[in-house]
């Protein structure tokens, strides 16, 4: 029987240590916070999502294939890199997620606001 | 010497007892591991492989016809916060949220949702679903 109570050991010990190192599939949602802006407006690139599936990157109307190489041209360089979603009224979740999706793997902070 | 001890201790040592507990703890250990609990509602949640280290405390979700749930309780935004303030009695200074936002929902559907959670100071993390 110590043969079987030896993988069963080492089973309890496998599912134990995956079970604790479970990490949720989520993503950070951050917004942006009173007195934020004004210091860092100008290094901050702000991405604009527009309802009709235009993306906008600080005034140019760009792809979505284009996007990871402007932001990493925009971001290189800078020590906490991050940037600013603006989506208006109409954008839905899944648009967003996809550029926050492409800011994770950029290892980018993302603030999101709304467009007035 | 006709006469000797009867009753010398068995000295072999039984496992069985011991593979019981440990069988048990396995099977336990097994089943929280794999057991995911599924959403009750109708919410497709986006998509993306990113993983937070936070652990939420408590789930609120979207549907794509606006029904709002605070851990699987319907009720509607009006009375959302103070839903999440009778589950949140007396924990954390910043608790963290847990959005399961179906992916079709427009963006200022959730910005009413982040409205609430900044004016109390909850950290909000958007449930995704692997890729």
């Amino acid at each position: 029987m110590s043969g079987m109570t030896d993988i069963v050991f080492l089973l309890l010990i496998f599912f134990m240590l995956t079970s604790t190192l479970i990490a949720p599939n989520a993503l950070k949602l951050l917004l942006p916070q009173a007195g934020q802006e004004v210091s860092s407006e100008s290094r901050i690139p702000k991405i604009v999502l527009r309802n009709d599936g235009r993306i906008i990157v600080d005034g140019r109307n760009i792809s979505f294939d284009q996007l990871e190489a402007v932001l990493r041209v925009r971001l290189s360089g800078q020590a906490e890199p991050a940037i600013r979603l603006i989506t208006s009224r109409g954008v839905t979740v899944k648009e967003t997620v996809r550029i926050m999706n492409l800011a994770a793997k950029l290892d980018v902070e993302v603030v999101l606001t709304k467009q007035e | 010497m006709a006469i000797s001890s009867r009753n010398k201790p068995n000295i072999s040592f039984s496992m069985s007892g011991m593979t019981d507990i440990v069988f048990l703890l396995l099977i336990f250990f097994m089943l929280t591991s794999t057991l995911i609990v599924p959403l009750a509602m109708n919410v497709t949640l986006p998509q993306s492989n990113n993983q937070t280290a936070a652990s939420p405390v408590i789930s609120v979700s979207i549907s794509r016809n606006l029904e709002y749930f605070v851990n699987d309780e319907p009720c509607n935004l009006t009375d959302v916060e103070l839903k999440i303030r009778s589950f949140l009695d007396n924990t954390e200074d910043n608790p963290t949220i847990r959005l399961n936002a179906d992916e079709n929902l427009d963006m200022n559907e959730i910005y009413d949702f982040l409205e609430i959670a900044k004016r109390n100071k909850f950290r909000v993390i958007l449930g995704t679903r692997p890729l």
